[in-house]
Formats: C-alpha cells, sequence, structure tokens
C-alpha cells in the first residue's frame, strides 16, 4: 500500500509538519509506504515527484488552506480532512483514507 | 457539478479561502517588519543605507493588505483571481476601507471571476473570453466596494482604530486578557488562529500591542506544561516526561503554541484550564505594560523586535509558571491512575 501526504498550514511552521509526523508514524506502524509534501507560507515546498503521485494507492490532503498544485492528482482517489484533525486523530484519518481507496 | 452546489462548496470553504489569503500574507508582514525594526537603529540618520530599511519596512507593512485580498480571491477561482484581487486590495486601501474592504473585496472578486469562467461562450471566442474576463470581475466589484460597502467599512475600520488606539493600560490589560483566553483555548485551533489573525490585522491600523501580546503568550502553553512535569514528576506518564525533556528547547528555539498538544491530549479538561490562566495572565501583563512586536515572527528572532523585551520575559514567567502550577494543582485534587496509562502505552 502506498500513501502520498499533503498537509498545508498557515505558515507551514507548526501544524503541517507535526500532521505529516503523526500520520508518518501511524502508516509506518502499519507497515505502508508514505510519501509526504508540506506547504504553507513560510516554507518553500518539497514537491513529490509525478511517479510518487501516479503510483500512490491514496492521496491523504490535510489542509487549513488551499493547496497548490491540485491538478497532479485530478485522477486519484482523494481523502480531504483538516490540518488539526489530522493531528489531533492520525489513527481515524489513516482509517478514513483507506476506506476511500474501497469506495468506487 | 452544478453551479449552486459550487457556489455552495465556495461559501462553505470561507474559512480555507481567507486562511490561504494570511498564509500568502504573513510573509509580507514578516520582510517589512523585520526590516522596518532594523531601521529603528538608523533612525537619527539621513543616509541612503538606511532608507533602504525604512522604505522596505513601509512597503511590507503597507502592501500586505493587497496580497491578502489576491490570494483569498486566488483560493476562490484560482489563478485568474490573483490580479483581480490585488487591484481590489489596492483599491479598497486606497478608499480607505482598509483590510475589511480587502477581505470582503477579495472574497466578493473571487466569487465574480468564478462566476464569469461559468458564462456559456461559443467555443471560439472561448480563449479571448479567458482574457477579457477578469476585467469584467473586477470592475464589477470595484463598483460594488467603493459605492456600497466601502464607506460602512471605512467608518468601521476607522471606529476600531480610534479605540485600539485609545485604550489605555487597562483597556490594553483587558484585551489581552480576552486574547489570552483565545489563544490557550484550543492550542493552534480555530479560536487561537482568529486571536492571531485579529493580531496581525490590526497591523494595518499602525497598533502593535496585539501583536505583542499574542507573541508573549504563543509559547505559554508548552513551556507550562513541560515546566508541570519538572515540578511533579510523579503526576505524569514516562512517555509525558520523555516528551517534555526532548521539547523545552525546541519550544524556545521555534515558539508554536502546537507542541503543547502530545502533553495536553492525554489530559485535555485540566490541561487547557491550566493554560488558558496562564495566557491571561501573560496576556494582561503584556497589556498592561503595552508590549509591541513590529513582526510576527516566533520563536528566537521574537526576541529582538519586541519594544519592551524585559515584559516580555517578565510576562511569560509569570504565565509559564501559573500554568504549571495550575495543572498540577488540578491533578492533585483527582489523579489519573498513571500506572494503567502507562501499561496501556506499553501495549500500543
Amino acid at each position: 500500500m502506498k500513501i502520498v501526504l499533503i498537509t498545508a498550514c498557515l505558515a507551514g511552521v507548526a501544524q503541517s509538519k507535526m500532521a505529516a509526523v503523526a500520520i508518518k508514524k501511524e502508516v509506518e506502524a502499519r507497515g505502508f509506504e508514505i510519501s509526504i509534501e508540506e506547504q504553507g507560507g513560510h516554507k518553500v515546498t518539497v514537491r513529490l515527484s509525478q511517479e510518487q503521485i501516479d503510483t500512490a494507492d491514496v492521496v491523504i490532503v490535510a489542509k487549513a488552506i488551499t493547496i497548490s498544485g491540485r491538478d497532479r492528482f485530478r485522477n486519484k482517489k482523494v481523502f480531504e480532512t483538516e490540518v488539526n484533525k489530522a493531528l489531533r486523530d492520525p489513527k481515524g484519518t489513516v482509517d478514513k483514507a483507506l476506506e476511500v481507496i474501497n469506495q468506487k | 457539478m452544478s453551479l449552486g452546489k459550487e457556489s455552495k462548496d465556495i461559501f462553505k470553504n470561507m474559512g480555507v479561502h481567507f486562511r490561504t489569503g494570511v498564509s500568502y500574507m504573513l510573509p509580507l508582514l514578516l520582510i517589512g517588519g523585520f526590516c522596518g525594526s532594523i531601521a529603528v537603529f538608523g533612525k537619527a540618520s539621513d543616509s541612503e543605507f538606511w532608507k533602504v530599511f525604512r522604505i522596505i519596512g513601509e512597503i511590507g507593512l503597507k502592501y500586505f493588505v493587497p496580497i491578502m485580498a489576491a490570494y483569498v480571491a486566488y483560493s476562490i477561482a484560482d489563478t485568474p483571481a490573483i490580479a483581480p484581487g490585488f487591484i481590489i486590495g489596492i483599491l479598497a486601501q486606497q478608499t480607505d476601507s482598509g483590510y475589511l474592504g480587502a477581505l470582503f473585496g477579495g472574497i466578493l472578486v473571487g466569487y465574480a471571476t468564478f462566476l464569469v469562467f461559468k458564462i456559456k461562450i461559443p467555443e471560439m471566442l472561448q480563449s479571448s473570453w479567458g482574457m477579457i474576463a477578469p476585467v469584467f470581475s473586477t470592475l464589477a466589484v470595484a463598483f460594488i466596494l467603493v459605492f456600497l460597502i466601502g464607506p460602512p467599512l471605512a467608518w468601521l475600520m476607522d471606529t476600531i482604530g480610534s479605540y485600539l488606539h485609545s485604550l489605555g493600560k487597562s483597556g490594553n490589560a483587558s484585551m489581552g486578557a480576552i486574547m489570552g483566553a483565545l489563544g490557550g483555548i484550543d492550542y493552534g485551533g480555530p479560536f487561537s488562529k482568529t486571536q492571531s489573525t485579529f493580531a496581525t490585522a490590526a497591523m494595518d491600523l499602525k497598533t502593535f500591542v496585539p501583536l505583542g501580546i499574542t507573541a508573549a503568550f504563543v509559547t505559554v502553553p508548552p513551556l507550562g506544561l513541560i515546566l508541570a512535569t519538572f515540578f511533579k514528576p510523579k503526576f505524569y506518564t514516562k512517555k509525558e516526561k520523555m516528551y517534555a525533556k526532548s521539547s523545552w528547547v525546541y519550544t524556545l528555539i521555534a515558539g508554536f503554541t502546537e507542541i503543547a498538544i502530545p502533553l495536553a491530549a492525554s489530559d485535555i479538561v485540566r490541561s487547557t484550564i491550566a493554560t488558558v490562566l496562564g495566557c491571561v495572565v501573560t496576556g494582561s501583563i503584556a497589556g498592561f505594560f503595552s508590549l509591541e512586536l513590529y513582526t510576527p515572527v516566533l520563536g528566537i528572532p521574537q526576541w529582538f523586535f519586541f519594544n519592551k523585551p524585559l515584559v516580555y520575559w517578565g510576562s511569560l514567567s509569570a504565565g509559564v509558571i501559573t500554568t504549571a502550577l495550575a495543572v498540577n494543582f488540578l491533578k492533585s485534587i483527582s489523579k489519573r491512575d498513571i500506572e494503567k496509562i502507562e501499561k496501556q502505552e506499553e501495549n500500543v
């Protein structure tokens, strides 16, 4: 299972980072692969490669602001949530993202 | 999707659009505030060298408003809305409705741009319509702003501005208490973001006390809860103590509220009561002594841009100690079963 995670918060200093760490821990505990992109006002975004996105089973978007580069995963299964929710409940977030994969 | 459903989505996500604007606006305040603060050292000098700092400071503190409008519009209707949003933002400033005018103008022009692109146009003309359409959305919202919503917003801005400027010591202290209560209640959630956005927006009114207050209590929740684990180790689990030991330096360096979440999450009610108390204490002290900060930075850079560093350290310590004592007091009244929690943690 491959998961792509995009986190985005106001400044790109606190929540996006912490949510990324929380989700990463949860995903790796389940033995899945994850690639992460963090976005925010004071941050140079390291972009995920199109290949990473194309091979992923699901894209998790945990955001407080509109993310940039949305058109990169036009045909993917996307689970959207708030960055705060992802940070407080990484387990539930990953569960819900896995549900999205099973939806037709 | 139908037009009605898409419109509904836009208005449902208004918070996201607003925060996107703020996210792109913060770097301007930072660059402007940073250079403006450095320019203070060359106040007496008339040389070109110091003038560069001064001018960058003025530009940053002036144009953060149109940039915010531009990116609120961008969040609603994507790239074509940036230019209309920017123009509407500057128009709002020039017609005195300032930050509020730019905010509502940005929302309106974003939505208007979204609408004009929905107009059905023969295939042949579509690419030229793409270039012309934002002209119409800009014009429409410009007239609405100047003749309809601008004047009441300008009056409101003026009233708020003169009110903030007229606040004395006790007024500032109660403002600090209210802001502290909001900032300490949800560790970087909607309430504290609302409060910190107000603080940055107030910079448009040339008042820097709200930002000073915010900056003073932003690290109170994490530092307070961390200090509490040092005072009474027996109230905390191994995991919590380990987290506290590893994160206090980081809190001082990076300086944001969210670091408190792992410590607060396992005992949210008692922790929140304590952090609200601590932030109220810090906020009211900082307000009483009119602590000002000229640039919205966090962590170590903050220390150099306060007008009264002593007030900062004093109010911060008072709040941190209050939080630590309060949370330990609350925990001593009703104890958690530490052994049981530690066992659960091991099983996970």
